[in-house]
């Protein structure tokens, strides 16, 4: 016996002390050995005595954990309770324990009671639970990357779609929408449009170049093509920012002006007459290419949301236009009608 | 570093600073939080600017601020460290305090910026915990420290934020998910693993001949985590380094003998 209280190795006879299927240690505040009871106190390494530190009672990672977890929280809170720790055996074997402890007695006989529960089942079914935990987690993770790459697929799907439904919107020889982009112009336009400031405000302008059969009957298609590119350029330049142009085919383009007033879309007409003052056939001093315009007022009509009679009404601007002897615009309603 | 970066990091660490005089900054070590030091700041309260932080995933740090990659080494610990120091830092440096890992954070931020810090107190430093034979013994081998891994992963099997409302809303009351939670003074489970891991296996060995600010190191005589003898070899290898060991059994004496550490420590302050 190496310090009074410590009976390590000592034969006594039995008694609840020493019977007790746990080990229930006393240590000074600083965690010296000072007592030690309970059956598993003949297992104890022989080489710890009296004063040694409790530590040496802990496996090594134990130790560690005794150090930066155990006492710094026993000294904060005063207590722990059911830590998993492991005890190291006579025989070099780890034993697992839940452990608790806490302070008692006051000014010089300050102690701290420690109690190990020995919890060889519990650490191998908590190992398992770990194990599983880990096995769960790794699934989830697994899942959250599968789920990623389906998301990113089907993102470029979408993508490929949109690229897909812009090709089919586009103009090839123009790079301008087409009827589908002016359908949807128009759709985007009436749901966005602000009620209050302006209710069903909006022109559709088509737009169709004079005499453009001649064009092509004299200096060929290629030159006409060039032509219509320009004549698109021009358009394209005449308008705002949230206006839309579109060819409709051969040598007739739609604008749909949202929100725009009757002025704002005469305006837009005239900038169009104004550009196409050089606007001639390609390498030539030809006269320039003149342009008639029909105007349909989304106010002056039925239905606001009727595409296909707006168009059929600017339509019909354009057509007297063309009639009154074209270079000019006109407006669909108009009492000079 | 503007006021509006400062206010960010002292928000993030969880910045406390108390009283007035030359600045000492305290780094607390792994698995606990910067109420360890609680012992030992009264000794100083009325000579001294007290500057207190948690880190990264520890204690009251903003959860957001752990970053399992950047807090992956301690490289992004001592980055976190300047940041502090930086934000709170006087023209003439400051002093700093450290314990256990955060020893290794400071002599790294020590080596990068020498400029911000006047001098360095120690508190059971370990360089490097793995033992690398036949000229270190940090005390360990691998396979003890995957040990400690495991052990970490049995203990906060019941504490991670999934299963602690539970605990909670069985009958257990208000606060006892919260105490769960405080009691290993760590806000994530998760965050404290890569702590770990990056405490104990990192090897900082190489840092310490380039740290030449003075250093005290305070070492205990029966230190499971940093035996007398790591403390000898960083004496012999950094520049400028007086050894105090305090005759104490543990690895915390400015929890269990504060008054030990602060007189040490005033001797090195020179007052």
């Amino acid at each position: 016996m190496r310090c009074a209280g410590i009976s390590v190795a000592e034969p006594a006879p039995a008694t609840l002390w020493s019977a007790l299927p746990a080990l229930l240690v006393e240590t000074d505040p600083v965690g010296r050995l000072v007592a030690l009871h309970g059956e598993w106190v003949k297992r104890l390494p022989p080489d710890v005595g009296g004063l040694d530190d409790i530590g040496r009672l802990f496996t090594r990672p134990a130790a560690i954990f005794l150090e930066t977890h155990l006492w710094p929280l026993l000294r904060r809170e005063g207590r722990f309770d059911e830590c998993h720790i492991a005890l190291r055996l006579d025989d070099d074997s780890a034993l697992p324990c839940f452990a608790s402890a806490r302070w008692f007695g006051e000014g010089e006989s300050r102690r701290v009671a420690w109690l190990f529960t020995p919890a060889t089942q519990r650490a191998r079914f908590e190992a398992e639970l770990i194990e599983a935990r880990a096995a769960a987690q790794r699934l989830a993770r697994e899942l959250a990357e599968a789920n990623q790459r389906l998301e990113a697929q089907a993102e470029a799907e979408r993508e490929h779609s949109r690229a897909l439904g812009a090709l089919a919107q586009t103009d090839p020889l123009t790079g301008l929408g087409n009827r589908r982009a002016l359908q949807a112009a128009f759709e985007e336009s009436l749901r966005c449009r602000d009620a209050e400031a302006t209710p069903d405000r909006g022109a559709l302008l088509m737009v169709d170049a004079d005499h453009f059969k001649a064009v092509n009957d004299r200096w060929g298609h290629a030159v006409g093509d060039g032509v219509l590119v320009r004549l698109a350029q021009k358009l394209q330049a005449s308008i705002r920012r949230s206006d839309c142009v579109v060819r409709l085919g051969g040598e007739e383009f739609a604008l749909w002006l949202p929100g725009a007033s009757e002025e704002v879309a005469h305006r837009v007409a005239d900038e169009i007459h104004r550009r196409m003052a050089d606007l001639q056939p390609d390498g030539s001093d030809a006269t320039p290419i003149t342009v008639s315009i029909g105007v349909a007022l989304l106010a002056d009509h039925g239905d606001p949301g009727d595409l296909a009679a707006l168009l059929k009404r600017a339509d019909g601007a354009l057509y007297t236009a063309k009639r009154r002897g074209r270079n000019r615009t006109c407006r669909a309603g108009d009492p000079a009608d | 570093m503007d006021l509006a970066q400062s206010a960010r990091v002292r928000q993030r660490h969880h910045v406390q600073v108390h009283g007035e005089g030359p600045t000492l900054v305290y780094a607390h070590g792994f698995g606990c939080s910067q109420g360890m030091w609680d012992g030992l700041t009264p000794h100083f309260a009325a000579t001294h600017r007290q500057v207190l932080f948690d880190h990264a995933g520890a204690g009251h740090a903003d959860p957001a601020a752990f970053d399992p990659r950047r807090h992956g080494t301690l490289e992004g610990y001592t980055d976190d460290l300047l940041d502090v120091v930086r934000a709170v830092a006087p023209p003439e440096g400051v002093v700093l305090i450290a314990h256990s890992v955060s020893c290794s954070i400071g002599m790294m931020a020590a080596r990068r910026e020498p400029g911000l810090f006047r001098s360095l107190v120690l508190i059971g430093p370990n360089p490097c915990f793995v033992n690398h034979p036949p000229d270190y013994a940090g005390g360990f081998e691998r396979a003890d420290l995957a040990g400690l891994l495991d052990l970490m992963d049995h203990n906060y099997v019941g504490w991670a934020s999934t299963l602690a409302p539970l605990v909670a809303g069985d009958g257990g009351g208000p606060g006892v998910a919260s105490r769960l939670e405080a009691s290993f003074c760590s806000t994530d489970p998760s965050a404290a693993r890569i702590f770990a891991a990056a405490t104990f296996y990192a090897d900082n060995r190489d840092d310490v001949a380039h740290v030449r600010t003075p250093t005290l190191l305070l070492q205990h005589r029966h230190d499971a985590l940093a035996p007398v003898a790591v403390g000898r070899w960083l004496q012999s290898h950094l520049p400028d380094a007086r050894l105090e060991v305090l005759d104490v059994a543990g690895h915390c004496a400015h929890m269990s003998h504060p008054a030990l550490v602060a007189d040490a420590m005033r001797r090195h302050l020179g007052g």
